[in-house]
């Protein structure tokens, strides 16, 4: 074989090894600190002035959001108000976030400022993993810092350190029922669930699934227990299904008469439609959901992290969230509240009860804070052990 | 019949002009097995020189190497006095540069292609221009009788068709030398007369020198103007086809080409002239006076074989020439079995001691089985072998 | 393992031996990057296996993952279901693809050209609206074609939630245009006279097929089977939701729910993975003994190409097909276009009416929508042409060149397959983030192409190996012996006779790269979002109907990229003689 003709081969591999040099490196990290420490002047319009001229000289900002729509309508109106910083939003599921900034910050790749989501992974594996900046010096305006503007009297964090903080904790727990299969003679309470009759005819979304049902059942661990939960998931022979479309529809269907963890968006199209009259919500022991904002490490532009940060903690940063939240989803508009007392939640909130009574969070399986990460552990082992039981 | 005048065997740097090819010392190995062994040969200009041999000698190799698909392992090789691969000075010019026709034994027409492109294919590679392309490949389809079938895809010709788009398709940017490897092996045998003749014709018409590879020794002998008969990688004899088929310098090119009968024999006694008288078989039925092919070797006394091509045979009924039978190199025979084939008869003879051997016989006389002959070996016709 | 190589080297000349030139040291060159790239996530994944500590915690060495992974009471079932589902529906669409391919590539049945790509139509179709498309009509509850039958015959019992359900949905979803997509090209590249052969030494057609057209097409029929298993080893999607309410539990659910559960369990994913792979290399060293051992020319300089004559069986022929693929893509598609005009998919009764539009206006007015559109055509068109480059040259070296580590480079390019993609991706973020060479391109649009290109390394490689691998030499070397180039020769002659081949495989990862989901969204950032994110984004928030127009769109671009191909391959190659396309 005449081994030179294929070296004609090389201007190939040249152009794609060119081709690849010639792509624009990422974003180097480079955290000059923030403009005004506190240390350093004890006024806070003096740091915050201090802070936004140096925020507008960054020029921008890296902002993490989850996917939901309302996230990009609320970067949107910083914007608006800071043209000067230009806003990325970098819109990920926090599960699919969290392994990546990870890897990128152990890496030595700082590219992204603040996070807002909701907050399970940030407590879970990003915070533990020193993932944040201690978020206390980037809080600077009064509004922010100040206990009393916050219901429950004071900042409500998600971990022990001042890493994660919350700005909404949503109240849910509930079952799906399909009452032309169970009437509400037969079926009305979350202590029914271990009720033998109703084996065999429970759909379960599988637990560890992201949006899973595992964080209803925490509100019911936190309530009754652990053996509650063993009799329902194993004693009352549950299916577990991964796809939330498919449960909804076999409950919608008949196929099933208990829900849980179905899909609530579609289900309440349908009923806005004025279908699915067979099903209604049995609500029973909550679970709270927390939603925070955290910087993250080394954020190449802290100033502009801290005016984010500061402006989405407002009253004007969590009136926008609210007003977003409400415009961007279909009714009902059950999530559109805020941790801020200055802020009024939704009607609809009002009435679903998902706001929780901040004073008494200790009724409350706290999901998303380090305090809720032993009932979410009990559930998910305990579903480990019905997987691994065979089928 | 077949011209007897030998030829000097040809030998480097006696001829006029420089040989157009030149291969010196040349082997290939693959792994362990050496599949061309230290080849020498010279081609020259304006001749067809064929490599003759069975499947698995070395010769397709040997071509590859020419056009340099393969690399040698030993030797160099010389075109138009450029050395094109060397194994000592790792010289190697690519076949895309080598400037050399060849036509593949499966033909390599490109089935995604018409008649056209593929004729034009080497001159488009060569940039030449479209409208003397045009011109050249409908002068070249024309000279191989393809002449309108231009637009056709190349997949819906026939085998003879196919050959000749081959045939075009290395003929067509000009090249000093063509080679073709087994270029009729996969025609009918119609077809492959006819294509011989024609190829003859227009290599004398082109003047284009070939080094042509065959297993088959009628086109060997027909096509060539010198042959080279090879054997596990070795050349055994270079000559005209004349040469070797009538002074064979080995067995090997001796049972090769053509037919020979082989009788088994022992040295009687050495005549002064060189030639040796050998007495046939177990010596009761005749003694046959013969050329050494290898006469230092032989000795009285010894074991030997004598050959002789069939048709060199003179074969007389035995009542023609009374009773001597079996004296003046005659050995005498029955036709045990007797086939008209058209032009002559094909005779299966049984010897005395129980060999058969089979001869042409001439249609003029009216042979039939049963009919004992006289076999005349002519002396100078006769080849003694060591056994 | 590289025997053969030493015919490259002169014997007898000992200093030769260690000479190297150029071309070699740029094989070497690609060797060495292809299998860094293949081989570095999985080889970190493997040693994080060990690693126990939580995710992005200091490392703890321990076995703990391998004792969850191996000690899991449910992976003998599921290895035992897995095999049984794979080996089952494996054999039928083999036997299947092999029989339409052949009728579409060697019989003269009407309008094999448009059947043919209605197969790749089916292949291109997003498989969850398909899926839930037929859970609604073969639903042993109340599914619509079940009730149905039922009223008339009532002792019918069909449930796609059953074992026979997941073999069937992946043979109509899936398998069985898979593979008369892979199968046909190959099919056509084939000498007539090796059948016409057969049929006049007395064979009946038949038995040409079985005798003849399956032997001559055994790398293509058996790297397309061994693909198939190795794919079913991972294909998860139609089990997660099929085998989830059945209970019929196979091992790529294992692993994929060891990932997809928060906090994820890499470790004890990876476990579970490398117990696959080991377990499958056995089956690829055997393909590459088997396919090593003989010559499987189909295409050679003597090359003619005559159609067998179906005759009177034309029609009922075309019919057979034409009535699968009613099942294969225009039901699904019908119902798939269906569902984005509904309110709620799925849902028949409302009194308000079940249609709307607006799922298409929410859709359309979405401002992401022509960036989003322009970022999938980049990153799939980049990561097609990254790919088909990619794997001709290296199917071109496994072939046709003596480089020394052809088998090693050949072998290499089936690792990829026997991992799943979702175990990967972490590894391949490593590979990204933590080399030097590929650290500058994290952030840009080329790791999506790289990555999403390496995705169908095992596919693309094989097919077009397979494909030239019907090439006669003399093809080429007839090229070389005109005056060309080894280039040249490349583009006149090879590629332009793989060309069906080169479609399928650019086309496949096309597709694929348009709707790559979760490697998009660990490798991208926000500014090259394109819409198969978008589509989750739809569904993340519940919008599932939404998200099924975004789905159409998908569908539709892949289409058009379909048609592209086929008309260039069909022009270029040797389809360019089938007058009756």
């Amino acid at each position: 074989m005449p081994r030179p003709r294929y070296a004609r081969l090389l201007p190939i591999a040249l152009l794609v090894t060119l081709l690849a040099a010639c792509s624009a490196p990422s974003g180097a990290p480079g955290s000059a600190g923030l403009a005004a420490s506190p240390s350093q002047s004890q006024d806070p319009q003096a740091r915050w002035d201090q802070t936004l001229a140096a925020a507008k000289q960054e020029g921008r900002v890296v902002v993490v959001t989850h996917t939901d729509l309302w996230y990009q309508k609320e970067v949107e109106a910083f914007q608006a108000k800071y043209p000067e910083i230009q806003v990325e939003q970098v819109a990920m599921r926090p599960s699919e976030f969290t392994p990546k900034v990870v890897t990128e910050q152990q890496n030595g790749i700082y590219g992204y400022d603040a996070w807002i989501s909701p907050t399970s992974n940030m407590v879970e594996t990003v915070a533990p993993a020193g993932g944040f900046e201690n978020l206390t010096p980037y809080l600077i305006l009064p509004e922010v810092t100040e206990g009393k503007n916050y219901r429950g009297g004071k900042l409500l964090w998600g971990t022990t350190d001042p890493y994660v903080l919350l700005y909404q904790g949503n109240v849910t727990g509930n079952v799906i029922v399909n009452r032309d299969l169970l009437p509400a003679s037969d079926f009305n309470s979350f202590d029914q669930l271990v009720d033998p009759r109703f084996k065999g005819r429970i759909v379960i979304r599988t637990p560890n699934a992201p949006q899973g049902s595992a964080l209803t059942m925490t509100g019911i661990v936190h309530n009754k227990g652990a053996d509650f939960i063993q009799k329902l998931m194993v004693d009352q022979q549950p299916v577990f299904v991964d796809n939330a479309r498919l449960l909804t529809q076999d409950l919608i269907n008949g196929k099933y008469a208990i829900a849980m963890g179905a899909d609530t968006e579609t289900l309440d199209a349908c009923i806005r439609e004025g279908g699915c009259k067979q099903v209604e919500q049995v609500n029973g022991y909550k679970y709270l959901l927390a939603y925070g904002a955290g910087v993250l490490k080394n954020p190449p532009h802290p100033n502009a992290a801290a005016v984010f940060v500061n402006w989405f903690m407002s009253k004007e940063g969590q009136q926008t969230f609210v007003q977003t939240n409400g415009d961007t989803s279909r009714p009902p508009h059950d999530t559109a509240h805020s941790i801020r007392v200055d802020v009024e939640p939704h009607p609809d909130a009002v009435a679903d009860a998902t706001m929780p009574d901040y004073a008494h969070l200790e009724q409350y399986s706290l999901q998303g804070t380090e305090f809720g990460g032993p009932e979410i552990r009990a559930v998910l082992d305990m579903y480990k052990k019905v997987e691994a039981g065979g089928s | 019949m077949v011209s007897t005048a030998p030829q000097p065997a040809p030998q480097f740097g006696e001829s006029s002009a420089e040989p157009v090819l030149r291969l010196m010392n040349v082997s290939k190995s693959f792994g362990r097995v050496r599949a061309v062994d230290d080849v020498t040969l010279a081609v020259r200009e304006g001749e067809v020189l064929t490599l003759l041999g069975p499947s698995g000698c070395g010769k397709t190799t040997t071509l590859r190497m020419v056009i340099g698909l393969e690399r040698c392992s030993e030797g160099e090789i010389v075109y138009q006095g450029r050395v094109v691969d060397s194994a000592t000075t790792h010289v190697h010019v690519p076949t895309h540069k080598r400037n050399m026709g060849m036509v593949f034994q499966s033909y390599a027409i490109w089935p995604h292609m018409t008649v056209f492109e593929n004729v034009a294919y080497p001159l488009n590679v060569r940039k030449v221009k479209s409208s003397i392309v045009r011109e050249q490949v409908s002068r070249v389809l024309e000279l191989v009788g393809l002449g309108g079938l231009g637009e056709r895809p190349a997949t819906m010709l026939s085998g003879g068709q196919q050959q000749r788009v081959a045939l075009a398709r290395s003929l067509v940017f000009e090249p000093k030398i063509l080679l073709l490897d087994e270029p009729f092996s996969n025609l009918d045998a119609k077809l492959r007369e006819q294509m011989r003749a024609e190829l003859r014709i227009l290599q004398r018409r082109l003047g284009i020198t070939v080094l042509f590879v065959t297993h088959d020794q009628i086109e060997a002998l027909s096509l060539s103007d010198r042959i080279a008969v090879m054997d596990h990688g070795r050349i055994e004899q270079i000559g005209s086809p004349t040469q070797l088929y009538l002074q064979p310098q080995t067995p090997i090119v001796r049972d090769f080409l053509g037919r020979t009968i082989v009788l088994r024999g022992t040295v009687t006694k050495q005549v002064s002239d060189g030639a040796l008288a050998v007495a046939v078989s177990t010596g009761a039925f005749g003694e046959i006076m013969c050329e050494p092919a290898e006469a230092d070797e032989l000795h009285e006394g010894d074991p030997c074989f004598i050959a002789i091509r069939p048709e060199q045979v003179q074969v007389v009924p035995a009542e023609a020439t009374g009773n001597a039978g079996t004296s003046g190199n005659r050995l005498q025979g029955v036709i045990e079995a007797l086939l008209f084939i058209g032009e002559r008869y094909e005779a299966r003879i049984a010897l005395p001691w129980g060999d058969h051997i089979l001869l042409y016989l001439p249609p003029t006389i009216a042979w039939r089985e049963g009919q004992t002959v006289a076999l005349f070996f002519p002396r100078d016709q006769v080849r003694v072998w060591n056994a | 393992m590289a025997a053969t190589s030493v015919a490259t080297r002169p014997a007898g000349l000992p200093l030769q031996r260690i000479r190297l030139d150029v071309a070699t040291i740029l094989c070497t060159l690609l060797l060495a990057t292809v299998a860094f790239v293949v081989l570095y996530p999985i080889v970190l994944l493997a040693i994080n296996s060990f690693n126990v500590a939580p995710f992005g915690r200091a490392a703890t060495w321990g076995l703990d993952n391998w004792q969850t992974a191996l000690s899991q009471p449910r992976i003998v079932n599921a290895l035992k279901n897995t095999v049984s589902l794979a080996v089952v529906r494996q054999a039928i669409a083999v036997v299947v693809g092999i029989g339409i391919a052949w009728v579409l590539a060697r019989t003269n049945v009407p309008g094999r050209g448009w059947l043919e790509m209605c197969f790749w139509f089916a292949l291109l179709l997003p498989v969850l609206p398909i899926l839930l498309g037929w859970i609604i009509l073969l639903d042993g509850h109340h599914g619509l074609l079940v009730t149905a039958v039922r009223q008339v015959f009532p002792g019918f019992g069909f449930d796609i939630f059953s074992w026979w359900g997941i073999i069937a949905a992946h043979l109509m979803i899936n398998l069985i245009p898979l593979k008369v997509f892979l199968l046909t090209p190959a099919f056509r590249n084939m000498d007539s006279s090796l059948e016409e052969a057969s049929r006049a030494s007395g064979a009946s057609t038949l038995r040409t097929v079985v005798r003849i057209v399956i032997p001559l097409m055994a790398p293509t029929i058996l790297f397309v089977t061994l693909l198939g298993l190795i794919r079913s080893m991972q294909s998860f999607e139609i089990e997660l939701i099929l085998g989830g309410a059945a209970k019929i539990d196979v091992y790529s659910t294992l692993i994929y729910r060891q990932v997809l559960q928060s906090p994820p369990q890499y470790g004890t994913a990876t476990a579970l993975s490398m117990v696959v792979l080991v377990g499958l290399i056995p089956f690829i060293l055997l393909q590459q003994h088997l396919v090593a051992r003989r010559n499987f020319t189909t295409v050679s300089g003597k090359y003619t190409n005559r159609l067998y004559d179906l005759g009177p069986l034309k029609w009922p022929t075309f019919a057979l097909i034409a009535g699968l693929l009613v099942f294969i893509i225009v039901v699904p598609v019908i119902l798939m276009i269906l569902g984005t005009f509904m309110k709620v998919f799925g849902v028949f009764d409302l009194p308000t009416g079940i249609w709307t539009l607006n799922n298409w206006q929410r859709v359309l007015a979405d401002p992401k929508l022509t960036r989003g559109l322009l970022n999938t055509l980049t990153i799939a068109g980049g990561s097609m042409i990254f790919s088909i480059t990619l794997f001709t040259i290296i199917a071109y070296v496994s072939v046709r060149t003596r480089y020394v580590g052809r088998r090693i480079l050949d072998f290499i390019t089936w690792i990829p397959s026997t991992v799943p993609g979702i175990v990967t991706s972490l590894g391949l973020l490593w590979l990204f983030i933590g080399t030097p060479f590929f650290r500058p391109l994290y952030g840009t649009t080329w790791v999506l192409i790289i990555a999403l290109g390496f995705a169908g390394l095992t596919l693309g490689v094989q097919l077009i190996k397979a494909s030239m691998m019907q090439l006669g030499a003399e093809l080429e070397e007839a090229s070389w012996a005109s005056g060309a180039g080894r280039i040249y020769t490349l583009r006149r002659v090879v590629l332009p006779l793989i060309a069906p081949t080169m479609a399928v495989v650019a086309l496949q990862n096309f597709g694929a790269a348009a709707s790559a989901v979760s490697l998009v969204a660990l490798l991208g950032s926000s500014n090259n979002k394109p819409l198969s994110l978008m589509q989750l984004e739809y569904m993340d928030t519940g919008s599932f109907e939404p998200a099924t127009v975004l789905g159409v769109i998908i569908f539709m671009l892949t289409v058009s990229a379909a048609i592209l191909a086929r008309l260039v391959s069909m022009r270029w190659g040797l389809g360019r003689f089938d007058r009756s396309r």
